[in-house]
């Protein structure tokens, strides 16, 4: 059985009726933990009402499987409801590169601090209307290449449009 | 003069070859399979008519073994007895059309497209027909008016010959889509939807799933052909040419009907023997190929559209991938015109990241 751990902290938010959330997790998320971990964060949704932002530090976590990321789309669909905010920080190559491909990084932003997280975060918090920006495209790297730092963002989350190529199929069109 | 039989030979070949040349030029004048195997295999569809009518000959000189007689002996009930020989006639005949393609594919490997085994599949039925019109055309030379024959002419050019390549070219069709098994089984199976069927077949025959799963498709094609062919004969002896000829109708837009599934579910150029190599870890893609089947099972068809299309700029070749995004996309724009009147498409889907993006 694989060791994964989330730590749940809760960080100061200037907004009333506004809480963020920081989710530490570490280890490797697989079919032998996720459903568990995953019950710690739904209950964190449940049990606070009003708008939510979560945090994800991912600098301890090594692995994700599908079924993990299934979760954190999904609590994205749920913290979108609530109009918060959903961010991840630290991420590791490997761990950002499958989120590229899946697409999620076009709405969940990826940050190279929780301090540049928190940040962006209260800037969306504050602005009058606040679009959610894309990530870069996903590198076309080859499978051999070396893990690097995710690169930070290139701007912050506000100034860029989310490219709607042919692959968007929205719904109700 | 036209007692000279090889005259009647020669005049009889030159009038079903116009036919011939006018079908083969509409199918193959945009194929990239070599000219050498087209030739070659229009030769051997020619071939598979005599050598039908060498097996009846053969039956006559040995009674035992023929089955018409067979048939004819043992079935009372007229209408069974017709409708039985009919598919014996109709499997005969799409076998060994099918054979005829089956021999140029091992040999030159041609049949790497769905579109390529379609062509060649047609093109020997346009041999077998060739044959099949000369022969009938040498028959009834002069037993019929100079507008009779036209008319037979017309009949077989037309309808007679166009059957056939339907017959032909929706056994081809799954013949095509069989060489596809093993990527349409892993689809499947990350989708967790494999065939009962399959499983029965490989159970039975100790066999792996995907060789069961195309021995089953191939099956399925000549099934499907054969009962064709024996409803087409059993329309003829009628001798009433509306029904025939709405049945050759119906039959073109069942072809129709399965081009643009196959289209839906799977590129119709798509070539099973090129593939390019991923530019994702081998790991990373597994993972987010199972994702891509759990969003499929929770019905999250726009995000799996959505996800295969980025996973295929990494991995163009993939076709389980390809499977998984053109079978979402068939759950979007459904064809299914109920449907699309009564807009019940849409709710059905769960979809989180297209919702948001």
């Amino acid at each position: 059985m694989a060791e994964a751990n989330i730590a749940i902290e809760q960080l100061v938010s200037k907004e009333p009726n506004s809480k963020t959330i920081l989710f530490t997790v570490s280890g490797q998320l697989d079919e032998s933990n996720i459903d568990d971990k995953a019950k710690e964060v739904y209950k964190v949704i449940d049990d606070n009402q009003g708008k939510l932002n979560f945090i994800f530090d991912f600098a301890g976590l090594d692995y994700m499987n599908s079924k993990s990321i299934g979760y954190l789309t999904d609590w994205y669909g749920k913290i979108k409801e609530r109009n918060g905010q959903v961010v991840i920080t630290r991420a590791k190559q490997n761990i950002t590169d499958i989120l590229q491909v899946v697409g999620l990084t076009q709405l969940i932003k990826i940050y190279e601090s929780i301090d540049e997280a928190k940040q962006a975060l209260a800037e969306t918090q504050t602005a009058p209307v606040a679009p959610v920006a894309p990530a870069p495209a996903p590198a076309q790297t080859p499978a051999s290449a070396p893990a690097t730092p995710a690169p930070a963002p290139a701007v912050p989350a506000t100034e860029q449009e989310p490219s709607k190529g042919e692959d968007t199929y929205k719904l109700n069109a | 003069m036209l007692s000279n039989i090889f005259f009647i030979i020669i005049l009889s070949t030159t009038i079903a070859a116009i036919p011939a040349a006018i079908w083969a030029y509409l199918f193959l004048k945009e194929t990239s399979i070599s000219k050498f195997h087209l030739i070659m295999l229009f030769i051997i569809g020619i071939l598979t008519a005599p050598t039908l009518l060498g097996i009846q000959y053969l039956w006559q000189i040995y009674p035992t073994f023929n089955l018409g007689m067979l048939i004819e002996t043992k079935i009372e009930q007229i209408n069974i007895m017709y409708a039985t020989l009919f598919i014996l006639f109709g499997a005969m005949e799409e076998i060994i059309k099918h054979l005829a393609v089956r021999i140029i594919d091992k040999r030159t490997l041609a049949i790497t497209t769905i579109n390529n085994a379609l062509r060649l599949s047609i093109l020997a039925a346009l041999g077998f027909s060739f044959a099949e019109n000369i022969y009938y055309l040498y028959q009834l030379w002069g037993s019929l008016s100079v507008g009779e024959m036209t008319g037979v002419f017309i009949f077989r050019s037309g309808f007679t010959t166009c059957a056939h390549m339907i017959f032909s070219g929706i056994f081809g069709y799954y013949f095509g889509i069989s060489k596809f098994a093993i990527d349409i089984t892993k689809q499947q199976r990350v989708s967790g939807k494999t065939d009962l069927s399959t499983r029965i077949i490989a159970k039975l025959f100790a066999t792996p799933i995907p060789h069961a799963h195309r021995e089953k498709t191939i099956l399925k094609g000549l099934l499907i052909a054969v009962l064709m062919h024996a409803t087409y004969n059993f329309l003829l002896q009628f001798n009433v040419m509306i029904p025939v000829m709405l049945f050759v109708v119906l039959g073109y837009l069942f072809l129709r009907y399965l081009l643009n599934k196959k289209t839906g579910h799977l590129v119709l150029l798509t070539d099973v023997s090129v593939k390019k190599k991923s530019m994702l870890a081998k790991k990373d893609e597994d993972i987010i190929i199972e994702l891509i089947g759990t969003w499929f099972e929770d019905k999250k068809y726009a995000d799996v559209a959505y996800v295969c299309g980025r996973l295929l700029e990494r991995d163009p070749d993939n076709n389980v991938v390809k499977l998984f995004k053109e079978k979402a996309l068939d759950k979007i724009q459904d064809r299914n015109m109920y449907k699309k009147i009564s807009n019940k498409i849409s709710p059905e889907d769960k979809s989180i990241i297209t919702k948001y993006l």
